[in-house]
């Protein structure tokens, strides 16, 4: 599904010179629940970044879905995430001046999916994440645990193929914490492919694969 | 989509409260005072629209450019010649400007501008009628037309048509035809037309190919029919083949008579205006437009950064760069609506106040003008505002969803640049305004050379002998400090037309010189009387039964002018023989010089000038009354005049006032300037206000930093404002020769001008930095005074 071959990233200042990246080859397959786990500064984020096209590598080839997307333009790389890539944040990234329905209603908007159509699916998502009595209020009035259920909400609404979450739980007290994990295992379950980037060794855990990054390269590739 | 971005727009509004306010308070005022501006151009440029006939009439003119530009008038035969002999010409009339008549009623006196005309003026012109026919003109020239306002004056509320009326002057009744609306918006005014034919029964001429005083001729094209070069020409010489005064014409639209008259002095253009005013308001207006568009340019600019995280989000959940651009620009077409709305209302309520600065009467109305300020207003500002902060923030990359955003150097520097601009064009501003002031000052206090304090104009028509008695009379009184007859000088002082008259003389050489000199009439205390300063010889003792007996018109005194003298180029004029002189005189002898003084408005160097005694020309009676007991000394002169000529009204005006009149324009321009000033200058601070207030929040975190390492609250202020004044000092070293600039070129118009002195640009550059160090200091003062852990952990 994804491909990276010696996939490279490197962040340039006028003094100084940073390889977040350093010839990374990984494959994803459909349906896996992969866990990125490293120090701060290891490049996971980059990895993930890259791998949910938000950027573009520095050298190297990444196949997504069978295409070789790693010179793609800005334009390009969005249609090719529209409707194929959720996105899941550590701090949610909703959108303070749009509601719940709003928020979760905004890939459909972008994808051009008419008004009727729209309401069905973002009502089914939200009832999903069961946080569908909450659509009419705005993210300032959620807990951080119903904040990231509608931003899951957001990032499935579209049925994806692929769902990547950067430290999802990161902002999270352990029970919202767990709730988040169960509803991204269960999507995993039902055949969406999940890559998550993480802090915690628990979460980790409960992936079926794992691997351990250091200084732009990866170390260890583990399976449960 | 559109839903989605006109809702978000809304929110951003509300959410963002004292920003959008911010803004929108800046697009109100630049838009109000642009559509003030944009009314008042309307109405400038639709001048004569109320003539059914006005794309096809134009103004016979003379050809020739003279000292004083352009000369209009023309003679009144040319209207029947261009009707028989061309037939392109549909029709042609004219207007003779008369001066002041006294008409009466049995109830009512008054004293009115009276204008003659041709049998055809009406069938060229259509003036709106109140009530009444204005054709019965033609048929019967005892018929007279008035002004609305005259009519109401003589007869109230009744109707005025059928009804006689006495001329006090011609000693002869006339009936009112007609009475007619005169629209403000016309370079024709008049309070009481009578018909030529009744004007020529007064025996005041016969040689009508010489006689151009006032007089305006006007033709009517047929339709369909243009001017060509041809035409032109054949027109051209047909004055000069019936008349030695005869000179070649030109045509000037109607239409182009108001904006576009060419002449210095705008002889009988009444109510006249000046396209470079036009080009000066329009860039005005446009420039306070972009104030307000730059005040949303910066503040939505230096807010993309707390915007980031939503731009983030949108481009990874699949908004393409052109849906984002659509977004932001939709967003400040909202501002822009929202704040047009206001815009308009804040319009209506001020443009009564407006109407009275500028004398017009602008109503706001649903026309299509109104619609283009709208769509322009909506459209064009919303897109000129929002285009920058729009491409700017939808080229973030999506990452900065994850990192918060950077601002980034060279964005700050355009935010400051802009902010800079808007220094420039605030203390260009004040400059412009205080040398606009400052000239004012100068042309109503300037020293003129005559006394022109309590010196009051009597009008006194034709008394001939009879003054005298009369001027004795009064000097008995002791508030009454010296009378003398003349001609009347307040025309000139107006700029009004004059007579000028050509001298020749033998110069040491034996070979002839000339010089033309501006001619004016007085008795033998008018020199005195207006306080001028005779700096050789004496004025003359004037006799008038040399007058009467003719031996002036063989050879008359006459005391001239300083300039003149120069002219002369001899040591001493004194007992010089000219030969020229005054209407009918055909040798002068110069028996005195004057010290110069202005005679005509501070717009014009100072010409050669004479004096010379006609007593057929003293309509004026000029008296100098002490400043103590105006009034009762008023009574007093009013009582006695009446008595004396119980034909005539005492009608008097104060030469300061009249003079105060000259500049009227000025004064109008001048206020103009002021408030469009004061409204730049708050858009500026506006705009200075949110950024300070935007910068204390996003550099929260520096500010604690700061802190915690020791700086004190008023260090952190000082901060803040040091990197405030150097953009109002770069603004400063920019807008000094630019306002210099501009005011030297405004000040060209002038022959005598004030000094653009240099403690002007530091009092703008002053008052720009003292509003500008208030304002941070104000905002910053709170942001820095705060405790250090709680901006840091705020941040």
């Amino acid at each position: 599904m994804i491909k990276a071959v010696n996939l490279t990233k490197v962040f340039r200042t006028e003094s100084v010179e940073t390889t977040a990246l350093n010839g990374i080859n990984l494959e994803i397959n459909q349906g896996e629940f992969l866990a990125i786990m490293g120090p701060s500064g290891c490049g996971k984020s980059t990895l993930l970044n890259l791998l949910g096209l938000l950027d573009n590598p520095t050298s190297g080839e990444l196949w997504f879905m069978d295409q070789e997307v790693s010179r793609y333009t800005e334009n390009n790389r969005t249609d090719l995430r529209n409707g194929n890539l959720g996105f899941v944040f550590q701090s949610f990234n909703l959108i303070d001046e749009l509601t719940v329905f709003e928020n979760v209603e905004l890939p459909l908007l972008y994808a051009g999916v008419p008004a009727k159509e729209r309401m069905t699916r973002v009502n089914a998502a939200l009832d999903r994440m069961q946080i569908a009595h909450r659509t009419e209020h705005y993210p300032q009035q959620l807990s951080g645990g119903q904040q990231q259920r509608v931003a899951i909400a957001r990032a499935i609404v579209t049925n994806p193929q692929i769902i990547l979450a950067d430290e999802p739980t990161g902002n999270l007290d352990s029970v919202n914490g767990s709730e988040v994990m169960n509803l991204l295992l269960e999507l995993n379950k039902e055949g969406s492919t999940v890559v998550m980037v993480t802090h915690s060794e628990e979460n980790a855990r409960m992936a079926g694969r794992l691997i351990r990054m250091m200084d732009g390269n990866i170390l260890t590739e583990s399976y449960k | 989509m559109f839903k989605h971005y006109i809702k978000v727009a809304i929110r951003q509004v509300k959410r963002s409260f004292l920003f959008s306010s911010i803004n929108i308070f800046g697009f109100v005022l630049g838009m109000t005072a642009a559509f003030l501006i944009y009314l008042w151009i309307v109405d400038e440029l639709t001048f004569e629209d109320f003539n059914k006939n006005g794309e096809s009439i134009y103004r016979v003119i003379r050809e020739e450019q003279t000292s004083n530009g352009q000369v209009p008038s023309t003679v009144t035969p040319l209207s029947e010649t261009f009707r028989k002999e061309f037939p392109k010409v549909e029709n042609a009339t004219f207007i003779k400007y008369g001066g002041k008549y006294d008409i009466r009623t049995k109830e009512v006196a008054i004293d009115v501008n009276y204008a003659f005309v041709d049998t055809t003026f009406f069938d060229v012109f259509t003036f709106p009628v109140v009530a009444g026919d204005p054709s019965l003109l033609k048929k019967d020239p005892q018929q007279i037309v008035l002004s609305e306002a005259i009519a109401g004056k003589l007869f109230g509320k009744t109707s005025a048509i059928g009804k006689e009326v006495e001329c006090k002057n011609s000693k002869k009744y006339y009936k009112v035809a007609a009475v007619l609306k005169v629209p403000r918006k016309s370079h024709i005014q008049f309070e009481v037309l009578g018909s030529w034919d009744a004007y020529k029964w007064a025996g005041i001429e016969d040689e009508v190919w010489g006689f151009s005083e006032r007089m305006h001729v006007f033709i009517q094209l047929r339709k369909g029919n243009a001017l060509t070069d041809a035409d032109r020409l054949a027109m051209r010489d047909l004055w000069m083949k019936h008349s030695q005064w005869g000179k070649p014409l030109a045509f000037q639209p109607l239409k182009d008579i108001h904006l576009h008259t060419p002449f210095k002095e705008p002889n009988d253009v009444f109510n006249h205006g000046n396209i470079q005013q036009i080009y000066l308001f329009a860039v005005l207006a446009i420039l306070i437009v972009f104030m307000g568009a730059f005040n949303f340019m910066t503040l939505s600019t230096a807010r993309a950064s707390l915007r980031s995280k939503e731009i983030g989000v949108r481009k990874v959940t699949g908004a393409k760069k052109k849906k984002l651009i659509m977004q932001f620009l939709s967003e400040s077409l909202v501002q822009a609506f929202i704040s047009l709305l206001l815009a308009l209302a804040l319009t209506e309520l001020l443009l009564p106040f407006f109407n009275l600065f500028v004398g017009k009467d602008i109503t706001l109305q649903l026309n299509w003008q109104t619609f283009l300020f709208v769509l322009f207003g909506i459209v064009g500002v919303g897109c000129l505002a929002g285009a920058f902060p729009a491409f700017y923030m939808s080229s973030f990359s999506p990452l900065l969803a994850f990192k918060g955003g950077q601002v980034t150097g060279k964005k700050g520097t355009l935010i400051k640049g802009l902010v800079c601009v808007q220094f420039v064009i605030a203390i260009t501003m004040i400059i412009c305004t205080t040398v606009i002031f400052k000239q004012l000052h100068y042309l109503k206090n300037a020293d003129l050379g005559l006394n022109k304090e309590y010196l009051i104009e009597v009008d006194v028509v034709d008394w001939r002998r009879g003054a005298d008695g009369f001027k004795q009379e009064i000097l008995k009184n002791p508030y009454v400090k010296s009378v003398a007859l003349g001609v009347e000088i307040t025309n000139y002082l107006q700029g009004y037309g004059f007579e000028q008259s050509m001298f020749s003389w033998e110069d040491e050489n034996g070979k002839t010189d000339s010089v033309k000199m501006v001619g004016m009439v007085g008795d033998s205390d008018f020199i005195p009387a207006l306080g001028l300063t005779l700096l050789k010889g004496e004025t003359f003792g004037a006799n008038p039964d040399h007058y009467w007996d003719g031996s002036y018109a063989k050879e008359s005194p006459i005391v001239i002018n300083e300039t003149a003298w120069k002219m002369l180029k001899v040591e001493n004029p004194v007992g010089m023989l000219l030969t020229g002189g005054g209407i009918g005189i055909r040798n002068s002898r110069v028996v005195g010089v004057v010290k110069d003084f202005n005679f005509q408005p501070l717009r014009e160097k100072i010409k050669p000038a004479f004096f010379y005694y006609t007593v057929q020309l003293f309509n004026y009676m000029y008296i100098r009354i002490s400043a103590e007991n105006q009034t009762e000394t008023l009574e007093f002169l009013k009582k006695e005049y009446e008595e004396a000529r119980p034909d005539m009204l005492f009608n008097y005006r104060f030469l300061t006032d009249v003079l105060n009149e000259n500049y009227a324009r000025e004064q109008q321009q001048s206020q103009m300037f002021l408030i469009f000033t004061v409204l730049a200058i708050i858009v500026a601070m506006m705009g200075v206000f949110g950024l300070v207030a935007l910068s204390t929040v996003q550099r929260t975190k520096e500010i604690g930093v700061r802190k915690v390492n020791g700086a004190h609250s008023d260090r952190i202020v000082k901060m803040f404002c040091r990197e405030y004044l150097i953009w109002v000092g770069v603004a400063f070293v920019i807008s000094c020769p630019l306002g210099y600039l501009f005011m030297l070129k405004w000040l060209s118009n002038f022959a005598y001008q004030t000094t653009i002195s240099w403690w002007l640009f530091p009092l703008a550059g002053g008052i720009i930095l003292l509003i500008t160090l208030l304002t941070v200091m104000a905002q910053t003062w709170r942001a820095a005074s705060r405790n250090p852990v709680e901006s840091l952990r705020y941040e």
